[in-house]
């Protein structure tokens, strides 16, 4: 079995009488240690995988099995402690929390494990060693992104969830980001899943799985895939 | 409808908790304003309503002289006079079992003034029935109970017909509308207990009280108000120029008629007096004759005992006398028989010695004979024998000369022979001398018997002439005895008469006897009856005399007759109950202030947010050209709207809610129940005006702002807060021994200042609230902890008459040391009097003290704030309450009302810690000052330390009322329980507070943390996503919430005290003072109470919490 499998996974929601469904039979495995993009247009469903990989939402059917672990059929308590203790999420607003420090955002998170990367290591390593004692609103789009990705590492998670991580930054902050993401999965063996619109990316990709009316419409294992510096959009 | 208006419906049914909080809160701080506000006015209309229901007088009239039928007359003339009533009181000591009660008795008066309400059993309709005042406090009457009437004036005629009457109904009366207090008289201790209507027939006397006075003008006016103390004043003003004619009249009826009565007397009285006295001295003279009399008839009397006496002695010794000689007569015939019998025996001897002596004389002469014949023979014997002897003498002689002779031998036979002769010879001789003294005896025997014949003979005559001396004398006997018997018989004749004569004296002397002692009884009698004439005399006129001096001193004390006109003021209670709502009105003044205040906080934090939700929507609409005043419209249409319906709400519940517990409370001290309530367009459109205004305000500070932004900027999303170091960072001792979580909740709450001032605001008027609440609790369970354990250390007081005797007195005191020896006593007087100062007035119990060191110890006299101990030897002492309504401090000089309108001032040395009453301390010689004259005790302070168990205290106030002598006994332990009644209308005040308190702290925390979370759901989204626990999530907020209260607590208890302080000293009744500490427990207590309000809040919350979506909030803004 793979390290991340969902299978026939199905996602309704019901507004008024119009039923919404967001994912509908969605099926794909990835291996760890892979870096995968998740792409699709916009309302594809594929933040909606991400959410309900990511624990923070649940699906209505199918199966969804992380390192062996059936999520699909967690309750709401260890729904919280698979957040807790296995995911690591990047968001593409950085959600960081506005009164703390770059280091205590940091801290925030991996003060709820037992075995973490601590603040200042994982901040120098995200390239922030100098800012860690600014706040969120002294830090710049790229920077505050770099936050939240050293939040999300510092708890050692087995899952990097990131949700346009790209998305509110320019191009060349974008870029760095990226490359932060295709580096902690190539030095760290972590399982990196990155969710967006942007098909150009895909090329960074170990594999590539494309989302279509909440489906997993083609899934692309690449062999060889391109270092983010070498892409271009 | 248009778009804009459209979405502003939509909004409201959207949105409807935010839309409730504004309305909920509008409604709460209208409600407390609208309502506290309408409580003076409602309290003050609902009395009107009473009062006129009641036919309440607008003025009475009282005079110096009574009043008469003529001045019912001349009032009902004055213009504006529409009822004159007269009517007759008089107070009297009302006794049932072994209570007192004072009792101000009325007669009976028409409904049409001060109409009665009778809460049980019917009217007086008979001879001894009455009805008596409703009371709480003396619920002791019921219907159907006997009393008796006990007038305590020495008044020479009983004010009513009977002193026995029936209770057949009880009844409350307009006029006197406190529960509590009732006035005071000039008998027993001053105050009155209670009221009693009998019918007016049962009144001795014919002159009025008192005429009550009623005007449609004055009903028609509001009791309260200017209107009606102007129209008032402007009959009492007439009334009082009438009053000075009238009162002249009747000084003329009255004075004129009693001097001309007293000068009459007074001649009356010189003319009885001479003719008493001339009475008196004839009676006297009599009596003077009579007592002579009577001593010369005791002297004749006790003269002719004591001959009587005498004569007894005389007869006595006559009879003794004519007894003794009886005796001897008898004993003289006795001893004359003897010798009678004696003579005759003796004769008859005699003859007998007379023959015998003859016989042996004859014989003696016989043998006289005989004898000389052998006396013859004998001489012839002789002879013979003289012959032979000189013969043989002879022969003898012979034969010798023979013998001599011749020999012997031839002469031996002549010898023998001889011999033979003489031996013959001797025995002749012998013979011869023997027949010698036979004849000698013979002769001897004869001259014996001759002797003895002689001596027989004569012997026999002596014999013989003694008894014919004893015959003589026996004659002689025989005849003194026939003379003594004759004079015997003799002497008891006399003796008989003498008797006879004696028997006839002690008739006539006792006979005299009874005449004196009649004679003295009758002495006596007159004597008696003198004296009481002189002692009737003398108290007659003493007490005419006293009689036209007390008269002639009535009349100078009398005094210039003059009327009194009193307003419905001067009654209890009437300007108190005013007072009263007044004090409520300064509540009024500060509560609902604070709560528009919080109101208007919360609506601006509401709006606020709001307003920064919709920033896209206010952009979109500037960007679609609507102008900034109809954007704002929007949020004032739907904050105003709130505001309003709220405030109607508010107002309407307010103004039913608020008079009604507090007109509730104040029922259990005046009669005063029903309640109109009163929805006045001023208060409405004040309080809901001024609330909907304060809201607008708010939206208007809300929306200024993000109006003046340019629509691009609206649209893109507020950039949140930014982090800031606080202040308390700088402090690295602190900041790096504070948990993570606490470093950030600390940053937290600085970042939202005005949540945060908002929120202490919220919580510490909460805080107050209940500190406000609970304080007013301490405050009177002060009362009764401070007054009866630190105040008053004394067991309780009794009461008993003023005139009591010394040896009552004594007994009293015996009752006391027979149930505990160690009692400690000392006797008081307690009278009540107005006391004044700079104009404020206030009735004290002015207590004089005999033993004022050990009064001291009973009554522990300090100022309060220093502690400093007041002696009574440095002055008068004052209660604390009433120097302060008094507005007087020490050194300052006090008027009081003595009687009759004289007034004695007084300097107040000391004032001291009191909570309940007032009174006014003093020593003996202070009264003197004051008074003039010695007190008259009519109490005694004791203590014994006997607990305060009710069965200890029942079996103890029984062993005191047994003795008669005690009046009335009031232990402290009982009044500490009738206060503790007394005072449970606090309760009601503390549960109104504590409830409001809840409201607010659940308005203004739910409202805001509403508002917090909104605000910070990405971040709540957030630490789900960071897999925090429910726990840790919910802490992360409210641990803000907390510490928030924390503050807003402290904050609170400062606030409280200065809030309970105020409503304290405002709330608190005239004769009470209410403790000024507010407890520890009670701090704690209202800190707890805020806490857990604030933690019911959070829970709720947590609710809200645990629902937030994590994929909702943290969607990416489109």
């Amino acid at each position: 079995m793979a390290f991340v499998t969902l299978k026939d996974v199905y996602k309704r929601y019901h507004v008024g009488e119009v039923t919404i469904n967001a994912a509908d039979g969605m099926t794909f495995d990835i291996e760890k240690g892979e870096l995968a993009v998740i792409v699709g247009p916009s309302g594809s469903g594929k933040t909606t995988v991400l959410n309900m990989l990511g624990g923070m939402d649940s699906c209505d059917e199918g199966i969804i099995s992380v390192d062996g672990a059936r999520v699909d059929g967690y309750n709401r308590k260890q729904l919280t402690l698979y957040r807790r203790y296995d995911i690591g999420f990047i968001f593409q607003f950085y959600n960081l929390l506005p009164n703390l420090t770059a280091k205590e955002n940091v801290e925030i998170a991996a003060q709820t494990k037992r075995d973490y990367i601590p603040a200042e290591e994982i901040l120098r390593k995200v390239g922030l060693g100098e800012r860690m004692n600014n706040f969120p609103a002294q830090l710049s789009g790229g920077e505050q992104q770099r936050v939240s990705i050293a939040r999300a590492l510092s708890k050692k998670p087995k899952l990097l969830l990131c949700d346009e991580p790209t998305g509110a930054l320019d191009y060349n902050t974008g870029k760095m980001i990226l490359k932060l993401l295709q580096d902690t999965c190539r030095s760290d063996g972590m399982t990196v899943i990155l969710v967006t619109h942007n098909t150009a990316i895909t090329p960074m990709a170990d594999r590539v799985i494309k989302i279509k009316n909440s489906k997993a419409s083609e899934i692309i294992l690449n062999d060889s895939p391109t270092p983010v510096e070498n892409i271009e959009w | 409808m248009k778009a804009v208006n459209k979405n502003t419906f939509r909004e409201i049914s959207k949105s409807k908790s935010r839309f409730l909080s504004i309305l909920l809160i509008c409604a709460i701080g209208v409600g407390f304003f609208s309502g506290v506000r309408a409580t003076c006015d409602i309290m003050k209309t609902s009395a009107d309503d009473y009062f006129d229901e009641h036919n309440l007088f607008d003025l009475r009239v009282l005079s110096t002289f009574g009043l008469t039928e003529n001045d019912v007359r001349a009032i009902s003339e004055v213009e504006g006079v529409d009822g004159v009533y007269p009517s007759k009181y008089t107070d009297l000591a009302l006794h049932r079992g072994d209570e007192e009660y004072l009792t101000r008795i009325f007669s009976s008066t028409p409904d049409e003034i001060n109409k009665i309400d009778i809460y049980e059993g019917r009217a007086p309709e008979s001879d001894g029935e009455c009805i008596v005042s409703y009371n709480k406090l003396h619920e002791g009457i019921k219907v159907g109970d006997r009393i008796t009437l006990e007038d305590l004036t020495e008044a020479d005629e009983f004010p009513l017909k009977g002193t026995e009457y029936t209770v057949v109904g009880l009844y409350s009366t307009p006029m006197y509308i406190s529960k509590t207090q009732r006035g005071s008289t000039n008998i027993g201790d001053g105050a009155i207990d209670a009221f009693m209507i009998v019918p007016e027939e049962q009144f001795t006397g014919e002159i009025y009280t008192e005429i009550y006075v009623r005007s449609d003008k004055l009903k028609n006016a509001f009791s309260y108000s200017e209107e009606y103390k102007e129209l008032r004043d402007d009959i009492s003003d007439k009334l009082e120029t009438l009053g000075i004619d009238r009162s002249e009249i009747r000084y003329d009826e009255v004075i004129g008629d009693a001097l001309r009565e007293i000068e009459d007397g007074e001649s009356e009285l010189e003319k009885a007096k001479v003719d008493g006295q001339k009475e008196l001295d004839d009676a006297k003279k009599e009596l003077d004759d009579a007592a002579k009399q009577i001593a010369d008839g005791e002297k004749e009397l006790s003269d002719a005992k004591k001959q009587l006496d005498d004569g007894a002695v005389q007869l006595a010794d006559g009879e003794k006398e004519l007894a003794d000689a009886k005796k001897e007569i008898d004993d003289g015939k006795a001893a004359l028989a003897e010798t009678e019998k004696t003579l005759v025996d003796a004769k008859k001897q005699l003859d007998d010695s007379k023959a015998q002596l003859d016989a042996g004389r004859a014989e003696l002469d016989s043998q006289k004979a005989a004898l000389e014949e052998g006396k013859a023979q004998l001489n012839t014997a002789r002879s013979q024998y003289e012959q032979g002897l000189a013969q043989y003498e002879e022969n003898v002689k012979q034969v010798e000369q023979m013998e001599q002779a011749y020999g012997s031998a031839a002469v031996a036979e002549m010898k023998a022979q001889l011999e033979q002769v003489k031996a013959q010879l001797d025995a002749a001789l012998a013979q011869i001398t023997q027949n010698e003294q036979t004849i000698a005896a013979g002769e001897a025997q004869l001259s014996a018997a001759q002797a003895e014949i002689d001596a027989a003979m004569s012997q026999y005559n002596a014999g013989l002439a003694e008894y014919e001396d004893g015959y003589s004398q026996y004659l002689d006997g025989l005849k003194k005895i026939e003379d003594g018997e004759r004079e015997y018989n003799e002497g008891v004749q006399t003796l008989a008469q003498k008797r006879q004569e004696y028997n006839d004296g002690v008739k006539s002397y006792e006979d005299g006897l009874a005449e004196l002692s009649d004679a003295k009884k009758k002495y006596e009698d007159g004597l008696v009856e003198y004296n009481d004439g002189v002692a009737e005399y003398n108290s007659e006129i003493a007490d005419a005399e006293k009689e036209l001096s007390d008269a002639r001193e009535e009349i100078s004390d009398a005094g210039k007759a003059e009327w009194y006109i009193f307003t419905r003021d001067d009654n209890v209670g009437y300007s108190e109950y005013e007072s009263n709502s007044e004090r409520i009105n300064r509540i009024a003044a500060i509560f609902p202030v604070f709560f528009l205040l919080v109101a208007g906080l919360v609506c601006l934090t509401t709006m606020s947010r709001m307003v920064e939700e919709q920033r896209t929507q206010i952009g979109t609409l500037k960007a679609l050209g609507y102008s900034n005043g109809a954007i704002m419209r929007h949020y004032m249409v739907y904050a105003v709207s709130g505001a309003a319906i709220g405030g109607v709400i508010g107002a309407i519940g307010g103004c039913f809610l608020f008079p009604s517990v507090i007109v509730y409370a104040y029922s259990m001290m005046y009669e005063i129940t029903k309640i109109h309530y009163l929805f006045t367009p001023e208060n409405m459109i004040v309080s809901i005006g001024s609330m909907t205004l304060a809201i607008a305000l708010t939206v208007f500070f809300s929306c200024r702002k993000a109006l003046e932004e340019t629509p691009a900027s609206l649209m893109r999303p507020k950039a949140p807060k930014a982090g800031k170091r606080v202040l308390i960072e700088r402090i690295p001792f602190l900041w790096n021994h504070m948990s993570f979580f606490a470093k950030v909740s600390g940053r937290n709450i600085f970042r939202y200042k005005r949540r945060m001032f908002m929120t202490v605001v919220g919580i510490a008027g909460c805080t107050a609230l209940s500190l406000t609440g609970l304080g007013l609790k301490n405050s009177i369970s002060d009362i009764v902890d401070l007054q009866y354990d630190e105040i008053y250390k004394y067991s309780g007081y009794l009461a008993y008459d003023e005139d009591i005797k010394p040896s009552e007195l004594e007994s009293i005191y015996d009752t006391l040391l027979e149930y505990e020896p160690d009692t400690k006593y000392t006797r008081a007087l307690i009278k009540q009097y107005e006391t004044e100062f700079s104009g404020n007035k206030v009735t004290c119990y002015i207590t004089c003290v005999e033993d004022t060191e050990l009064f001291e110890s009973f009554v522990d006299m300090h100022e309060r704030t220093s502690g400093k101990k007041l002696s009574l030897s440095d002055g008068a002492i004052i209660t604390e309450k009433a120097a302060k309504l008094l507005g007087l401090s020490e050194g300052d000089s006090l008027n009081i009302k003595i009687n009759d309108g004289k007034s004695g001032t007084l300097t107040v040395s000391g004032i001291t810690e009191q909570y309940t009453s007032h009174y006014l301390y003093m020593s003996e010689s202070v009264y003197k000052q004051l008074f003039g004259e010695n007190p008259k005790f009519n109490m005694v302070y004791f203590d014994n330390g006997i607990s305060r168990d009710e069965t200890v205290q029942d079996a103890f106030s029984e062993h005191v009322i047994a003795n008669d002598n005690v009046l009335a006994l009031i232990m402290n332990a009982s009044s500490l329980s009738s206060v503790h009644e007394t005072l449970q209308i606090m309760d009601l005040v503390t549960v109104v507070l504590i409830v409001s308190a809840a409201a607010l702290a659940f308005v203004v925390l739910y409202n805001l943390t509403n508002v917090n979370i909104t605000e910070r759901i990405r971040e709540i989204a957030t630490l789900k996503v960071l897999g925090f626990y429910d726990m840790e999530v919910s802490s992360y907020i409210f641990r803000e919430n907390i510490i928030l209260s924390i503050m807003g607590g402290a904050v609170g208890l400062a606030l409280g005290y200065a809030l309970c302080m105020f409503v304290i000293t405002t709330a608190e009744i005239d004769e009470v003072m209410f403790g000024r500490s507010i407890h520890a427990p009670s701090y704690l207590w209202a800190f707890l109470i805020t806490l857990a309000f604030s933690l019911i809040v959070n829970f709720i919350m947590t609710g809200v919490l645990k629902k937030i979506s994590m994929v909702e909030s943290l969607k990416s803004v489109e």
